[in-house]
């Protein structure tokens, strides 16, 4: 074959070179001919015919065209020509052979695109990629078969944005042609999914994914590939919806479910536990579910999960699971590990299910089971059951201690336990009893389990069925040996008391409740000198004034229930009258209902006698102390008023009856009760003799003032009874007192009147001084605001110095006045003695400046304060200071000199005293003495007053003759304790 | 200060009175100290001062007119009391005592300022009086004793002549030492030194011709 094409080839060479030379004859250019020839040669024979028809060109045109014709050899001339040829053709053949070249090469190269293009059209509808270009600008795009297949058009179709926008699914539609033009504007990639709907209504799921780039022109270009997603997605889908309902079904399980990672870790948790907890998954996960158990079970299931986790094994389990109101509920925990043979557990399931209900009640139903045993063992009884035939099947505990054996010897031998005596009768009864079917009640003796016999009351109860029969019966046994015991013993004690009531020496009988006779003892029989049987009535014996009086108590008595007391005369068997006293006592039962009266009538008409002497004689002793001309008085040990005599009941204005009620507090004068109270008390606590002055409200509400002497009554042993006392109205020498002692303070107050009278002239210089002051400081303020020019400053100062010349006046006036303060009572308070000197001294100056009497002093800054009233104590040092310096009167000899001294005179008291170097007095005493006096105009009453202010105050004031000359005034006053100056 | 000053020393125990009088003292412009003892005056230093006291008649310890007894040894500042109850034989005895005012209190100020003025015054004088005292004294210091011997004589008036004889001496003598004295005791004229010589105290020779 290729033979004949290489020769075919060959042959166009040859006929090509035949046909030009033809042609070269007649139209006469040779040359041109055999290029053509060599042209068409090269062109459709190759580089071989090529050659061939160069060769034979140049061969045809030298023998046949060139001089010398038809010779091979040539001119010179004409050789020119052919070489010219030759090349021409040469360079012909070469070019076309180039060109040749070329194109068979672009026909290798198309064939092979045609070949790859066929493999990626078939990879892309294996694979269900399609491919595309898009070039925004031009709206150009290019869809490969695929993707037009996928968008389901005919592979024929050229594709264009509308149809593309056509086949995407409407609810994409907006979205894609966003993506599109919003991606072309700024050529970002694309990359997205949308639906296809085909025609067929098929939805495909589209992936798309594009990458831009620039064109030559600079345009966005998209190549990109179309995926089809369909099949994943649907998958994705359906495992979608398929968990869905899985977690729908885990969530809507009823119970809690959750899952444990091999690390004990929580994973997941179902709705149902989420809300049981009250936590979210994320809570649960980033701690132990553990936590959530309760404490006492934590270790449990820790330990149950652990083991699973690592054998694989399932566990079941209950514990408690705190809710979110953090109430613990029981659960029952089923973990299930989730394990493949190579990595072991990957997981645990683990279910729970609320049983808190199932376990409370399985909790009370053992409760109920422990009480109820609890109850039948503390019964404070012996308890057994039956069964129908007469076996015993269960009995309690106190049961099985009382006969101290077990239960199965008791069933076995219990009648051997019976009291021999009683043993056939109560076999019998028992007997009768289960084949009847009745009740048994029954009395008996049980040998205890120390050997004694005790009386038992059983009692036992047939329990039927539905159907009538009897299923089991119940027995109660009571240990009934102490009632027995009681029993006997009432029995034998009634007739030991009748016997004793008949040999009582007293008149016994009893009566019914309602009051009738009943029984009459033998002594009340020889009494009355009548048989039991006819002594129905108390009356007939009665004396006819009694009568009336036995028989109102008596009904009393009997009515209420008091206890009857009576006293009456009788008749006796001879047919005197003599007074008895009747008791009668009322016995009760249970019930408190009265069942009999106890009565006892006694002889008591010696002591009736007595009686009459006695009131014979407490009426003359009545008269007596009523006749006292005083308050006589007596009181229990208690205090409380027991005998007021008339006086003192007139006094009060109460009568006897209203004695012993009368509070004797109320009447005291509220200022004198604690007083009196304190004494009484102390009397009452040391059982000795003694009084108080109290006053005491007369009935006309005036009080007075009593003088109470009390005396105590003792009994043989010494035990004080009572307190006997009387009362004295000493109101008009109280009251005497009182003026008495009002004249003295009224005589205290002139002599204090009369002093300050001696000191006026030393009062007037001590306001003159700082008046002094005012006026002088008045006439310098003027002087400072009147210079020229005016010197306020110092006129400002004066005024400062005025206000405080006029506060000195007015302290001085102050002082004064607490001289002139009207006072009777003595007001203490803690005084300052040192204080009290230095301002008398002060106030006394001008005094001594006049009379030339130089005062020195030594008082002690730390002296202690003295308790006192301090007007009173000034009153005093100014007396003894002016008698101290009117006695320095008359020396000219020596110097008069006053000195005061105070100091600590012991622990408990100071001492102050004021010596003169006058004329010295004879009898230090006698000037103490009232109305004692050396001065021509004095009262003699100053020094007797100023003793009797001290001693008011606890002190003492002495006068002594002085060291040299003159005389020494001392006195003390006690301090004042728990505090010093 | 100036030792011309006067100073006005006031003595009263009652701080109020001391204050206010000193105030009122101190604003009609005098100077003033005040003491509230006689103790505490007799301890301060005396002043140069022309000075006036004013003094409390009553004081503690020492009275007012005890202090005026003690201080009339003395070149004594001139002295005014007061009191706040004078009574006649206390007035009495201070003025006997040289007391230039009686005062009672509360002061007139009228009268407090005269007294005050007055003492100065007389305080100021004194004290002049004794300044040319001493400058005499001192002169006559200078005096020989022979010189001592003639001024009797020459104050007396008598003649040179009439002197020589009675000291045993020459008329040139006496007159040379006439004119000694004269130039000694700064004296211009010889009424001058008569003057001089009363207020030294010399006594005047006598004639004993």
């Amino acid at each position: 074959m290729k033979g004949t094409i290489t020769l075919r080839r060959y042959g166009l060479a040859v006929i090509s070179c035949v046909l030009a030379t033809m042609a070269a004859f007649f139209l006469d250019a040779p040359a041109s001919c055999f290029c053509f020839a060599i042209m068409v040669s090269s062109l459709y024979g190759g580089r071989g015919p090529g050659l061939l028809s160069i060769g034979l060109s140049g061969f045809i045109f030298d023998y046949l065209f060139l001089s010398p014709r038809f010779h091979l050899a040539a001119e010179s001339t004409t050789q020119l020509r052919l070489f010219a040829l030759l090349a021409i053709g040469l360079a012909i053949a070469i070019l076309i052979e180039a060109k040749r070249r070329v194109e068979d090469r672009r026909v290798q190269i198309a064939a092979e695109l045609q070949k790859s293009q066929s493999f990626l059209e078939e990879a892309q509808r294996i694979s269900h990629v399609g491919s595309f270009g898009w070039t925004p600008v031009t709206n150009k795009l290019y869809w490969s078969a695929e993707t037009l297949r996928i968008a389901g058009y005919d592979v024929s179709v050229i594709p264009t944005l509308e149809l593309l926008y056509d086949r995407v699914h409407p609810e994409d539609r907006d979205k894609v042609k966003e993506i599109l033009e919003t991606s072309s504007q700024i050529g970002a990639d694309l990359d997205f999914e949308h639906r296809f709907q085909l025609l067929d209504g098929t939805i495909r799921y589209i992936h798309v994914v594009a990458h831009a780039h620039r064109d030559e022109h600079g345009r966005f270009q998209y190549i990109g590939t179309v995926m089809d997603v369909s099949p994943i997605r649907q998958f994705d889908a359906s495992l979608r919806a398929s968990e869905f309902n899985f977690k729908l079904m885990v969530d809507s399980f009823p119970g809690q479910v959750f899952s444990l990672t091999p690390s004990a870790e929580v994973e997941h948790v179902n709705q149902e536990f989420l809300d049981y907890s009250g936590k979210t998954l994320e809570e649960l996960r980033g701690w132990n579910h553990n936590e959530l158990v309760h404490p006492d079970d934590r270790d449990l299931v820790a330990a149950a999960q652990l083991r699973t986790l690592e054998t694989g094994e399932p566990f079941d389990l209950d514990h408690r699971l705190c809710r979110d109101d953090g109430v613990y509920r029981w659960f029952n925990v089923r973990g299930i590990a989730l394990s493949d043979k190579n990595s072991g557990v990957l997981r645990c399931y683990n279910l729970l299910t609320d049983i808190d209900d199932r376990k409370k009640a399985e909790e009370s139903t053992r409760a109920r089971e422990n009480t109820f045993r609890l109850i039948v063992d503390s019964i404070p009884g012996l308890v057994c059951t039956n069964t129908p035939t007469g076996e015993l099947e269960i009995v309690n505990q106190p049961l099985l201690d009382y006969t101290g054996t077990t239960l199965e010897v008791l069933r076995t031998s219990w009648p051997a336990l019976l009291h021999p005596e009683d043993r056939d009768g109560i076999l019998e009864l028992w007997g009768e009893s289960v084949r009847t079917g009745g009740t048994l009640d029954v009395e008996f003796r049980l040998l205890r389990a120390d050997g004694v016999y005790r009386w038992l009351h059983a009692r036992v109860l047939p329990h039927y069925d539905v159907e009538g029969r009897i299923v089991r019966s119940y027995g109660l046994i009571t240990d009934i040996e102490d009632r027995k015991r009681a029993e006997r013993a009432l029995k034998e004690a009634e007739l030991r008391y009748r016997l004793v009531a008949n040999s009582i020496p007293g008149l016994i009988y009893t009566t019914t409740a309602a009051g009738e006779m009943q029984f009459v003892n033998q002594k009340m029989q020889e009494f009355l000198g009548e048989r039991l049987e006819a002594i129905t009535v108390w009356t007939p014996y009665l004396h006819p004034d009694d009568v009336s009086k036995f028989t109102d108590l008596w009904r009393h008595s009997v009515e209420t229930g008091d206890p009857f007391e009576a006293e009456c005369r009788v008749r006796r068997a001879d047919g005197i009258y003599r007074w008895l006293e009747v008791r009668g006592t009322p016995l009760r039962d249970a019930d408190r209902r009265i069942v009999r009266w106890y009565n006892l009538a006694s002889d008591i008409e010696a002591r009736k006698r007595i009686e009459e002497v006695l009131l014979e004689s407490e009426a003359n002793l009545h008269l007596t102390i009523n006749a006292i001309p005083g308050f006589v008085w007596s009181t229990r040990i208690d205090g409380e008023p027991e005998f007021y005599n008339q006086h003192y009941l007139d006094y009060l204005g109460i009568t006897a009856a209203e004695l012993p009620d009368l509070d004797w507090r109320t009447d005291v004068h509220p200022e004198d009760l604690p007083t009196l109270g304190a004494v009484w008390q102390s009397l009452r606590a040391s059982g000795s003799p003694g009084e108080c002055e109290t006053r005491l409200r007369r009935f006309d509400g005036e009080y007075r003032w009593l003088l109470f002497r009390a005396n105590p009554f003792r009994d043989a042993a010494g035990n004080i009874l009572r307190w006997y006392g009387i009362a004295i109205d000493i109101d008009d020498r109280k009251r005497a007192e009182e003026v008495l002692r009002n004249t003295q303070s009224r005589l205290s107050r002139a002599t204090q009147i009369a002093t300050i009278g001696e000191l006026a002239a030393s009062i007037a210089h001590e306001i003159n001084q700082p008046l002094a002051a005012v006026v002088s400081n008045g006439h310098a303020c003027l002087r400072w605001l009147s210079a020229d020019p005016p010197n306020i400053s110092k006129a400002y100062e004066t005024a400062e110095m005025l206000a405080l010349n006029g506060k000195a006046a007015s302290e001085v006036i102050q002082r004064l006045r607490s001289l002139f303060v009207r006072t009777t009572e003595i007001q203490r308070s803690a005084i300052d003695i040192n204080d009290v000197i230095s301002e008398a001294l002060r106030l006394m100056r001008s005094e001594t400046a006049k009379r030339n009497v130089l005062v020195k002093t030594d008082l002690d800054p730390a002296l202690s304060f003295a308790l006192g009233d301090r007007v009173q104590l000034q009153q005093v040092v100014f007396n003894l200071l002016l008698n101290g310096i009117e006695a320095m009167d008359s020396v000219s000899d020596r110097p008069r000199e006053l000195f005061v001294r105070s100091k600590e005179h012991d622990r408990r008291s100071i001492l102050v005293e004021i010596s003169d170097s006058g004329i010295g007095i004879e009898s230090p005493e006698k000037v103490f003495e009232a109305f004692f006096t050396t001065k021509p105009n004095g009262m003699g009453m100053g020094l007797t007053i100023c003793r009797s202010i001290i001693e008011a105050h606890n002190g003492r004031l002495w006068a002594m003759p002085g060291q040299h000359h003159g005389t020494t005034f001392c006195f003390t006053l006690p301090v004042q304790t728990g505090g010093t100056a | 200060m100036s030792t011309d000053t006067p100073v006005v020393l006031l003595v009263d125990d009652d701080m109020y009175v001391r204050e206010a009088v000193s105030n009122l003292l101190s604003s009609m412009g005098f100077q003033v100290t005040s003491f509230g003892s006689a103790e505490e005056f007799l301890d301060h230093p005396k002043s140069e001062a022309p000075t006036c006291l004013i003094l409390d008649l009553e004081l503690p310890n020492v009275s007012g007119l005890e202090l005026q007894q003690k201080l009339v040894s003395q070149v004594a500042p001139p002295i005014i009391f007061i009191t706040a109850h004078g009574d006649v034989p206390s007035s009495v005895r201070a003025m006997k005592a040289g007391a230039i005012e009686f005062l009672s209190k509360p002061l007139a100020e009228k009268e407090l300022l005269n007294a005050v003025e007055n003492g100065i015054a007389l305080s100021r004088k004194a004290r002049q009086a004794a300044a040319e005292l001493s400058i005499l004294k001192r002169r006559y210091s200078l005096l020989t004793p022979r010189e001592h011997q003639v001024l009797p004589f020459v104050v007396a008036g008598l003649a040179n002549k009439v002197t020589a004889s009675t000291l045993g001496t020459s008329e040139i003598t006496i007159g040379v030492l006439r004119g000694r004295i004269m130039r000694k005791m700064e004296a211009r004229s010889l009424a001058e030194l008569v003057r001089m010589s009363d207020k030294l105290g010399v006594v005047r020779a006598s004639d004993s011709t």
